[in-house]
C-alpha cells in the first residue's frame, strides 16, 4: 500500500483549499446563521491560537507526558509478557492448546469493555489506564508472535538442523529472526490499539492526560481545544508508529 | 488456532469448565477470607449466570444488545457507502489519490474515540453522535482496503476491459468486483472495529446499549452484570465474525 | 487479396520515446516505423525481446499515443482503446471474478447486445475454442492453454475489425504451444477474413501463421525487413523450399544483432 504522507507540494492543493474554506466558513458564513457558532465550529486559526496558549503555559506537555508514560508502561508490560508467552506457545503445542482456550475466550471482548473492570479494581488514575492499555495490546502481540512462529518454513528448520544447529541455536538463529517480522506487525497493531484505548480510558476515568484534555474542552466550552487535542493525539499516534517502523528497519535490515 | 479436532474441542471444553469451577470455589470460599469486598470485586460465575437470566427474562439484555448492533450496522453501512466508491476512484486515479492523500493522512491517525467530545458538542447525546463515531472509525479501514484492492489488480485488466469496449462506469464496476476480496476484508475488519468502538462510545455518552449497561453496572456496583455485559459483547462480536467469514466464502467463489 | 481498400492498420513514421522518472533518461523504443496491414491479413511482427513489439501493439490498441508520427486504423487516427481492436494478452488478463462464459460475454455486454443473442454467441465461441463443459468455471480452475482459449474467444466474440495478439502462446509449454498454433488456424477459419496483428519472437510460429512477417531490430526498434508468404495453411515449414529459404534468412537476420 502506498503511504498517504509522501507528498509533493502540488498534492497539497486540495488540503490547503479545504483549510482556507473552513476558515472562511467558520469566520464569516456560519456565524451569520448561528450566533453560537464559535462554541461549536472553531476556525483553524483559533485552533492554532489555543495550541500556542497551552504550549506557552506548559499544560500541553504535562498532559502529553502523562499519556505517554501510561502507554509506555502498559505497552511495554504487554510486550514483555506476550512475546515470551507467544514464543513458548509456538514451541510447545501442548502448552499452546491449553493457552489457546483462554485466549480465544478473552480475545473477542473489546479492550474498551475492560475499562469499567479496571476502574472497579484500581479506581480512577494511572493504574486503570495502564491496565486497559496492557489488555488492549497484549492479544495482538501474542497472536502475531504465535503466527510468526507458525509461518517459519519447515525447510529453514531442516536446513539449519542439517548444518549442525542444535535446538537452542535453531531457536535463536533461525526461528526468532524468521518470526520477527510478524512479531513487529503485532507490536504495531498493539501500539495502535493501546493509543486508542488510552484516549478512551482517559475520557472515562482520569483527571489528566490528552483524553481528559479533550473531554475538558467540552466542559470549558472550547471546541478549538478539542480539535487541537485530536490533532495532537493523531500526530503522536502517527509518530509512535513511525518509531516502531524505524525499529523494524533497524532490527531487520534484510527486509 | 483455527481448526480444532473433536478431541481438541472436548479437552478445551473441559479446561474451560475447570477454570469456571475453580473460579466459583475461589470466589465463594477462599477470596472472602482475605478481602471484605470480595463479591464486589470478583463475584462467582453463578451470580453472573443468575443475573444474565434475569436480564434476559425482562428483555433488557436483548434491548441493549439490539441498540448497540443498530448503531454499529448503521454507522458501518454509512461509512461503506462513502469509503468503498471513493476507494475505487482513489485506486484508479493517481490524481485523486495524491490530492486527497494528505487530508486523509491527517485525519486517519486520530483515534475514533477522540472524536467523542467534539461530536457531543455537535450532536449532543443522540444516536446521530454514535453513528458519527462509528462512521469515522470504520471509514479508513474500508477506504484503505478498497484502495489496496484496486492497486492489487493486474493493470492489464484495465486495458483488457477498455479494449473490449468498456466505458468509465463499466470499468468502475469491474474494478469494484475485482477489489471485492480486499473490500470484504475491510468490511469485516470494520465491523469488528465498530463493535469495539461502540462500547467505548456508549460508555461515555448513551443511555442504552451494552457499553452503557456495563458502565451502569459499575456505578451501581452490580459487578456480575459487568461480566455479563462483557461476555455478551464478546459473544456477539465472535458470532458476527463467524457469520461474516461464511458469507465471504459464498460471495467470492472465484478466489 | 484485396489491396485496393484502405489498410486495416497503418503506421506512418512512428517513433516512441519513454522517459524514465529517475534522472529523466529517455529511451527510444521505436524509431521511424512505417508499415501497413491489409484487411483480412494475418500480420506477424517478429523480433527479439526489447525490440518494441509490445510498444507497437499498445499504440495500435490505443493504450498509448505515439511520440511522433501517425497510427491509423481503417484510415482514421486512433484516439484510444476500442472494441474494434480487441486484444489477446500474453498473460491472458482474464477477469478472475467472471466465469468462462461471462469473460467471453464481456465485450458483448459492453456493446449492449441483447441477452439472448449474447447467450448464443457465447455458446458458439465456447464451442469454437473447444471449451464445452467449462462455461461455468472460473479462470483459476483452468490450465494455461485453456485460459488462452478463453482469451482468444473473448477477443473474437466482440466481432472486431482487428484482433491484436501479443505473444498469445508465449506463456505456454512447448507441446501446448504447438497444439494451440494449429487450433488458432482452425479457430480463425471460423472468422471471415479477420485482420490479425500477431506478435511473436518464434521464427517457426511466424512461418506457420503469417501472411506477412515484419522483422524488427532491437534498440532502437526499427523495421528491418518484410517477408510475404502466400502458401496455404496449415503449412509444412520443413518441406516447402521457399519457406525453408525464408527460415534461413530470418535466422540470419535475427541472430546477427542479438
Ligand atoms: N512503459 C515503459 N516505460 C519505459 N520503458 C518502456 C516502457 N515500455 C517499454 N519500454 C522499453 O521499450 C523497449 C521496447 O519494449 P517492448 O515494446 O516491451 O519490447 P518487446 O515487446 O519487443 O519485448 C524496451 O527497452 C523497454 O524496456
Ligand atoms: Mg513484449
Amino acid at each position: 500500500m502506498r503511504r498517504f504522507l509522501s507528498v509533493r507540494v502540488w498534492d497539497l492543493t486540495t488540503t490547503v483549499l479545504v483549510v482556507v474554506l473552513w476558515e472562511i466558513v467558520a469566520d464569516y458564513i456560519y456565524p451569520a446563521f448561528n450566533a453560537n457558532s464559535r462554541n461549536i465550529f472553531p476556525p483553524p486559526w483559533a485552533v492554532v491560537q489555543t495550541a500556542g496558549n497551552l504550549i506557552s503555559n506548559g499544560e500541553l506537555f504535562h498532559h502529553i507526558g502523562v499519556s505517554l508514560l501510561r502507554v509506555v508502561v502498559g505497552f511495554s508490560a504487554a510486550a514483555l509478557i506476550a512475546i515470551p508467552l507467544g514464543l513458548s506457545m509456538g514451541a510447545w503445542p501442548g502448552w499452546r492448546r491449553q493457552m489457546s482456550v483462554v485466549v480465544e475466550v478473552l480475545r473477542p471482548i473489546p479492550p474498551f469493555a475492560w475499562i469499567p473492570i479496571g476502574l472497579l479494581w484500581f479506581g480512577v488514575g494511572d493504574t486503570q489506564s495502564i491496565f486497559v492499555i496492557f489488555i488492549a495490546s497484549v492479544f495482538s502481540i501474542l497472536l502475531n508472535t504465535v503466527a510468526g512462529i507458525d509461518a517459519v518454513e519447515p525447510i529453514l528448520r531442516r536446513s539449519a538442523l542439517s548444518l549442525g544447529a542444535d535446538r537452542r541455536k535453531l531457536f535463536y538463529h533461525v526461528i526468532l529472526p524468521a518470526a520477527l517480522p510478524q512479531i513487529v506487525v503485532g507490536l504495531r497493531i498493539g501500539l495502535a490499539f493501546a493509543w486508542m484505548v488510552l484516549v478512551a480510558s482517559e475520557l472515562i476515568g482520569s483527571t489528566s492526560g490528552l483524553g481528559y484534555l479533550i473531554l475538558d474542552s467540552r466542559n470549558l466550552g472550547l471546541p478549538s481545544l478539542a480539535f487541537m487535542g485530536m490533532l495532537i493525539i493523531g500526530l503522536i499516534g502517527y509518530i509512535l508508529d513511525i518509531g516502531l517502523r524505524t525499529l523494524e528497519r533497524m532490527l531487520m535490515p534484510w527486509r | 488456532m483455527a481448526v480444532m479436532s473433536l478431541m481438541g474441542r472436548l479437552s478445551a471444553g473441559l479446561l474451560l469448565l475447570g477454570i469456571l469451577i475453580v473460579w466459583e470455589l475461589f470466589s465463594r470460599f477462599i477470596f472472602p477470607h482475605y478481602e471484605a469486598s470480595a463479591t464486589l470485586i470478583l463475584p462467582p460465575p453463578s451470580a453472573g449466570l443468575r443475573d444474565a437470566l434475569a436480564l434476559l427474562q425482562h428483555g433488557a439484555l436483548t434491548e441493549h444488545a439490539l441498540a448497540s448492533m443498530r448503531r454499529v450496522y448503521v454507522g458501518v453501512a454509512a461509512a461503506a457507502v462513502f469509503a468503498i466508491p471513493l476507494g475505487v476512484v482513489m485506486g484508479l486515479s493517481s490524481l485523486v489519490f495524491r490530492q486527497l492523500g494528505p487530508l486523509l493522512g491527517i485525519l486517519r491517525p486520530i483515534p475514533p474515540v477522540a472524536w467523542i467530545p467534539i461530536t457531543l458538542l455537535w450532536f449532543g447525546v443522540t444516536d446521530a453522535q454514535q453513528y458519527f463515531i462509528i462512521f469515522i472509525g470504520t471509514f479508513f479501514p474500508m477506504l484503505l482496503n478498497t484502495i489496496a484492492g484496486v492497486h492489487a489488480l493486474d493493470p492489464l485488466l484495465q486495458r483488457a476491459a477498455l479494449s473490449l469496449g468498456a466505458d468509465r462506469p463499466a470499468l468502475f464496476e469491474q474494478m469494484l468486483r475485482g477489489a471485492l476480496p480486499h473490500i470484504c476484508l475491510g468490511v469485516r475488519t470494520s465491523l469488528g472495529l465498530g463493535w469495539f468502538i461502540i462500547v467505548a462510545s456508549e460508555m461515555v455518552s448513551a443511555s442504552t446499549g451494552l457499553g452503557f449497561l456495563i458502565t451502569e453496572a459499575r456505578t451501581a456496583m452490580i459487578t456480575e452484570r459487568l461480566y455479563v455485559g462483557m461476555f455478551a459483547i464478546g459473544l456477539i462480536g465472535f458470532l458476527q465474525d463467524r457469520l461474516l467469514s461464511r458469507l465471504q466464502r459464498r460471495m467470492l467463489p472465484w478466489i | 487479396m484485396d489491396l485496393s481498400g484502405t489498410p486495416a492498420v497503418e503506421l506512418r513514421n512512428v517513433s516512441k520515446t519513454f522517459t524514465s522518472a529517475k534522472l529523466g533518461e529517455t529511451l527510444l523504443a521505436l524509431d521511424n516505423v512505417s508499415f501497413s496491414i491489409q484487411r483480412g491479413q494475418f500480420f506477424v511482427i517478429l523480433g527479439p525481446s526489447g525490440s518494441g513489439k509490445t510498444t507497437i501493439l499498445n499504440l495500435v490498441a490505443g493504450f498509448e499515443p505515439p511520440t511522433h508520427g501517425q497510427v491509423l486504423a481503417m484510415g482514421k487516427p486512433i484516439r484510444g482503446p476500442s472494441w474494434q481492436r480487441a486484444v489477446v494478452f500474453q498473460e491472458h488478463a482474464l477477469f478472475p471474478w467472471l466465469t468462462v462464459a461471462d469473460n467471453i460475454a464481456f465485450g458483448l455486454r459492453m456493446k449492449e447486445i441483447p441477452k439472448r443473442t449474447r447467450r448464443d454467441k457465447v455458446a458458439e465461441y465456447i464451442d469454437v475454442v473447444g471449451l464445452s463443459g467449462f462455461a461455468d468455471k472460473y479462470p483459476k480452475e483452468l490450465s494455461g492453454g485453456m485460459k488462452q482459449r478463453v482469451g482468444i474467444a473473448r477477443a473474437l466474440a466482440v466481432d472486431s475489425d482487428i484482433v491484436i495478439m501479443d505473444e498469445p502462446l508465449g506463456a505456454l509449454d512447448a507441446q501446448t504451444r504447438a497444439e494451440m498454433q494449429g487450433e488458432l488456424l482452425r479457430i480463425l477459419q471460423h472468422e471471415k477474413r479477420k485482420t490479425v496483428l500477431f506478435v511473436t519472437h518464434s521464427i517457426e510460429e511466424a512461418l506457420k501463421l503469417g501472411d506477412e512477417i515484419l522483422v524488427m531490430s532491437a534498440r532502437p526498434g526499427r523495421v528491418k525487413q518484410v517477408f510475404h508468404l502466400s502458401q496455404a495453411r496449415p503449412r509444412s515449414i520443413l518441406t516447402d523450399p521457399e519457406i525453408l529459404q525464408m527460415n534461413v534468412e530470418l535466422h540470419r537476420l535475427l541472430h546477427r544483432d542479438t
